[in-house]
Parts: C-alpha cells; structure tokens; sequence
C-alpha cells in the first residue's frame, strides 16, 4: 500500500494552514520550527532537517501487509505479539527471486534464531529509521549526521559524493545531495547480514538504497526508501512513511546500549556455572 | 516573501561572519604559549556558536601521573628535553603487548602512533604535584577487592562482566584518557546542540538548551550531558554515570619510588606485581556512579584543541581532580563504523576456552586422585 501524503512543501495553501494551526497549538514545544507553519531552513536555504523524528507503525515488524500473530516467546502473552500492519511496500509484495522468496520463508519461521535485531546487531538501512526508537538528525553546513537510538547505530552522510565505500559496512556508505527540498541519500557498500524487518526479509551484499526525505508541514518528513538488490530481487521496489518530528522540550535519545542486554543469551553457555 | 526574509537574513549573517574573523597564533614547536591559549578566536557557526567541528584525534605519550623524580616540574623545556628522559627511563607509555607477532597480539598496523605533541610532565594538573589526590578509606577498599578479583581473573574470565566494558564492546570508559588506537573523534555542531562520534563506540549527544539533568533513576555508560558556552570554551556538565562505568586510576609505571624503584602509581602503592599490564589493572576501576564530570573544550589555534576534565566524586577522591589533554585536528582521518559487537568472536572464544582450561584442570585433579592411574 502506498502511503498518500498530500501535496509536497512549496505546494498549496492547504498545508500552510493545517502547518499554522498545528504551529499555534504546538507554540510552547521547545522543538517548535519557527513562525509561520513553515519547515524550517537553514542559512543556505536548504530545509533544515535538525531534530528527533521517529516512524510510527509496524514496519519494523513486517514490511509487507500482515495479520496479527501469536508471540514466540510464550511467556510474553500479548507483549510479544505481533500488530497487525497495513504494509509499506509500493505494490504490496516484495518482488523476490524464486531461490529467494523460499529463504524468506525459512527466515521467518526461524526469525527469533537468525533476526540480527535480537542480537543486537546493527539494522543496517532503511530498517534504522523504522525502529522502534528516536533518532536525531544533525544539520550543519556540509555535514549531515543520523544517530539513532538503538544500540549504537549511526551514520555519517557525505555531502561531497564519494562513490562506493572502501569496504563493506552495516551501515552501508552514504552520500548525500539535495534535490529542491529533498534530502537524496544514495547507500552502497552493505554487507548481507542485516535484514530488513522481523520476518525475515532481507538482501545480498549488492544491496544500493536509495532514501528521500521531503519535508511536508513543519513535522512531517516523507521517507522513501528504493531498495534494488539484483541478486535477491526481481525488479527494484519501494517502502514509504511518515517521520514524525518530537515536539516534547525535554525529547532526549537515551541510551538503548543492547549489546549489555544480549550477552546472557549469546555467551551464557560459556560462562562459569555457579558450583552447586 | 519567504525568499524575500531569507535574503535578508543571509545579509545579516554575511555581515556578523564577515565581522568575526578568527584570530590564528602560530605557536613555538612543542608548546602552547599561555597568550595564545587565551586569545584564539575560533570562526562561528551561522547560529554564532563557536565552530569546534571537525575530526581531532588525542592519542598521547604523556603519563597520567607525574613521575616522582621529576617532583614539582610541570613541562619539559623542549622536544629534546623530553625524549633525553624518556631514554634515560625507558618508559613506554604504550600498553605493554608481546614483542613477537603472536595470535591475539597487536602488531604494528594496530598502532600507528599518531601522538599529539605534549611537553607536560603529566596529565593530572590539578592537585598541582600533577598526582591523583588519595581516595577514601572505603573506596579504597573496594578498589582493593576489584584489583585482586582482577589479578585472579586476569584472562580467566569466568563471565563477561570480567571483561574491559570496549572488549565487550559496549562503551569506552568516561572521560577518555589516552588510547592506542581507533581515538579519532568528530565533532559536529547544530542550533542548540553539540553531538561528538567518537569513532570507537560511542556517540555522546549534548544539548545546549540550559534543561535539567534526566532522573536520578536512569544511569548511562555516558551519563548525562548539558553543555553551554563559556566565551569560546564549550563547558560539559555530566552526571547520571552508571555504576558499571569504571574509571580510574591507570596503573602506570613511575620512576623514582623508594631507593630509584619503579611503582606503579596506583592508589594500592606498590602492591600490584608489574608483571600486569598498565590498562589491564586500569579496567578494574571504581563504579563511577557518583561521579560529577565537568569538561571543558578549548581550542587553542585553528588545529588544536585543549580538553580538560574535572573529576569530583566526594565518596571515592578526598578531592577533585584535573587532568588536561591536547586534541589535534585532523584532515584526513575517516571515521569508519565500528561494528565491534556483531563479530565479536575473541569474547566468546576467550570465555569458552576458560571453561575448556577449567575441565582440563578438573581431569587432572581427578586423574591424580585415582591410585593406579597414569
């Protein structure tokens, strides 16, 4: 399902007005953009992209359109349970491969086992920006820097484009250019060991995303993502969402260091058992 | 009309940038003159903050505490002075590591010695004998119980908590002293905000806004940062450090203990055997949950920095304590991603192999208690 926005930032009066009304009744957000209802700029005139922003909804769970399910974690009840999702993906499925589809299904039937998110493993992109966490966006003249609020993902985006990346990465290797308003993020250089939700969609080391980030009122960024791996897919394809700005004063990342939090389940076999 | 206010804008700021040209003072090879310290004018971000962006790296040859046979001296005179005691004391402030290239050694790639010039005789400036102040009777009992938990466990780990917190790859301690490698650190500015990436796992995220430190309840491997601006001096305020953060002190090999021996500069005396390695009985540290950071961040001409911590922790040191370190600028070093966790192999195979060590040593004790066996 593709998500509508609505017309983009240098369109209607509509949107001004929703902006200002929202603007007026958000006045005392320390976040707050500055007057008018439009999205902020910096000194050079380019949207200024500065703040904490998070996605709301279950892309992280599951890409693609999905009914609820049961936990796998029987103990976790409800908690653990997965929502239902209306999907994000442009054309609703994701175009795999033959080979590949079928290792999707192994993926998802095995997702607690293999899902590099349990481990606390980087989320590689564009999965960082749908986590259930904040992220901050830094914007200084040619410098743009994301840092997420999972574990210790983050991303430094080049400004002057470098092409591929000396080696491979997580995180990939990403360089950055405006298009009108829109952030362009062209990433390459990933390693195969992130995927891209928690049923078990994922990608070869050819991976090369694509993201924009278009400003539509002074809170919402459109995020879109074009994912193109032809060694696992058929065809590129693309996933679209809401960044929704936090407005609250005193919105701060915390610390989520999961690396501490995942050592009993990943060396708590080698570790000395207490004599009895 | 917006682009009629955006052009005056830019206007205004043209003129404030074009009015605020920073001031470059050349300094004497090796040495920060005091005058310049306190006259560079570093550029502006177009929001008027002082412009400290840019990667630095602090990697450093100076001790954390002054030598005692170099007794109230606080700086070498020259590059020369200093190498000639160096010679004369053979002190290698480097981790101690094995000559020959071994499995589980650092070679030379790993240290590409990338030292930021410095003439002090010490980190430690303040108390001014350039020495930690002593810690209180109960901190250095808990210290004691850590340092010896540390000499038994020393690569015989029995869990992961006996493991330096950046082997586990989850945070290097806080603040930073010197590092052998991976030290480079970018600094990145916005309205309201100063955010640093240290390249070896951390990302410490400062507001600037003037709002109160988070809940007592939460404690963070980095604390919890305010900064605000001194003149050109950016002022860090942390509290909210996490007990399971350890720091100080670096056990260090010092000249001119009793009789001309060598000590070790640990708040134990010379009780620690210098078979161990400096920062292996620095990883036993003291929790740091009490500690009240300040550092403050000063460039000193266009290419350096000077980076001072306060240390005030009443329930561990009978009284604060300074120590100063010089970043340098750098041009060309790439920050890379540091995916330290995600192949962390040498944890694992560290800890199964003390389990494996464990069951050798319990067939050979069994194997000794039966009469007639070989």
């Amino acid at each position: 399902m593709r998500i509508q926005f609505g017309r983009p930032l240098n369109g209607a009066v509509g949107t001004v007005v929703i902006a200002a009304v929202l603007f007026a009744f958000l006045r005392t957000a320390g976040q707050a953009p500055a007057a008018q209802g439009q999205f902020p700029r910096t000194a050079d005139g380019k949207p200024d992209l500065n703040g904490i922003w998070q996605a709301i909804g279950t892309a992280n769970w599951d890409l693609e359109a999905h009914e609820a399910r049961p936990s796998p974690v029987l103990a976790l009840g409800a908690v653990g349970a997965v929502p239902a999702g209306l999907g994000f993906v442009e054309g609703g499925r994701i175009p795999y491969q033959p080979w590949a589809a079928a290792k999707k299904q192994e993926n998802a039937k095995n997702w607690l086992k293999l899902d590099p998110e349990v481990k606390c493993f980087l989320p590689g992109v564009p999965r960082a920006t749908y986590l259930p966490f904040p992220f901050q966006i830094f914007q200084s003249p040619g410098r743009l820097l994301i840092v997420y609020g999972y574990s210790y993902a983050r991303r430094e985006i080049s400004m002057v484009p470098r092409g591929k990346g000396p080696i491979d990465f997580w995180m990939g290797w990403s360089d950055g250019r405006w298009e009108g308003d829109t952030l362009v993020v062209d990433v390459t250089s990933f390693n195969d060991q992130s995927w891209f939700d928690r049923a078990g969609n994922f990608h070869s080391e050819e991976l090369h995303v694509i993201e924009r980030y278009t400003p539509i009122t002074p809170y919402h960024i459109a995020y879109e993502a074009t994912i193109e791996d032809p060694k696992v897919f058929t065809r590129p394809w693309k996933i679209s969402m809401p960044l929704y700005r936090l407005v609250d004063k005193s919105a701060l990342l915390l610390e989520f260091k999961c690396v501490e939090l995942t050592e009993e389940l990943l060396y708590g076999d080698v570790v000395k058992k207490p004599k009895k | 009309m917006i682009r009629l206010r955006l052009l005056i804008c830019s206007g205004v700021l043209a003129i404030l940038l074009a009015s605020a040209p920073p001031i470059v003072v050349t300094p004497v090879a090796g040495q920060e003159p005091a005058a310049a310290a306190a006259t560079y004018t570093p550029g502006r971000t177009p929001w008027g903050d002082p412009d400290l962006q840019g990667v630095f790296d602090f990697q450093s040859d100076v001790p954390f505490q002054r030598p005692l046979d170099l007794g109230n001296k606080t700086e070498f005179a020259s590059p020369e002075e200093k190498a000639a005691y160096r010679q004369r004391a053979r002190i290698n402030q480097a981790p101690t590591r094995p000559a020959a290239p071994s499995v589980g050694s650092y070679g030379a790639e790993w240290t590409p010695r990338n030292v930021v010039p410095n003439l002090r005789t010490s980190l430690v400036q303040d108390p001014p004998d350039g020495r930690l102040p002593p810690m209180t009777p109960e901190a250095l009992k808990k210290y004691q119980a850590l340092t010896n938990y540390r000499r038994i466990h020393l690569e015989r780990y029995d869990t992961y908590e006996d493991v330096a917190t950046y082997e586990r790859c989850i945070s290097r301690p806080m603040p930073r002293i010197n590092q052998g490698y991976n030290s480079g650190t970018l600094i990145v500015q916005s309205p309201g905000w100063v955010v640093f990436l240290y390249e070896q796992l951390d990302t410490r995220i400062i507001p600037l806004d003037g709002r109160p430190h988070i809940d007592s309840n939460i404690r963070q491997w980095n604390g919890d940062s305010r900064g605000h601006w001194e003149g050109n001096t950016l002022v860090i305020d942390t509290t909210n450090l996490s007990d399971k953060q350890k720091g100080f002190p670096p056990a260090e090999p010092l000249r001119g203990g009793k009789e001309g021996l060598v000590t070790t500069g640990s708040p134990l005396g010379d009780g620690i055997p210098m078979g161990v390695s400096y920062d292996e009985l620095g990883r036993s540290g003291y929790p740091q949950g009490n500690v009240h950071l300040i550092e403050r961040y000063t460039l000193v001409d266009a290419n350096k920095m000077n980076y001072e911590a306060t240390i005030d922790d009443p329930t561990t040191w009978t009284r604060p304590f300074t120590y100063l370190m010089p970043w340098r600028r750098e041009t060309d070093y790439q920050i890379f991603e540091y995916a330290c966790h995600e192949t962390n192999y040498g944890l694992r195979n560290a800890l199964s192999d003390a389990r494996d060590q464990e069951k050798l040593a319990a067939e050979a004790a069994r194997k000794k208690g039966k009469p007639g066996s070989k």
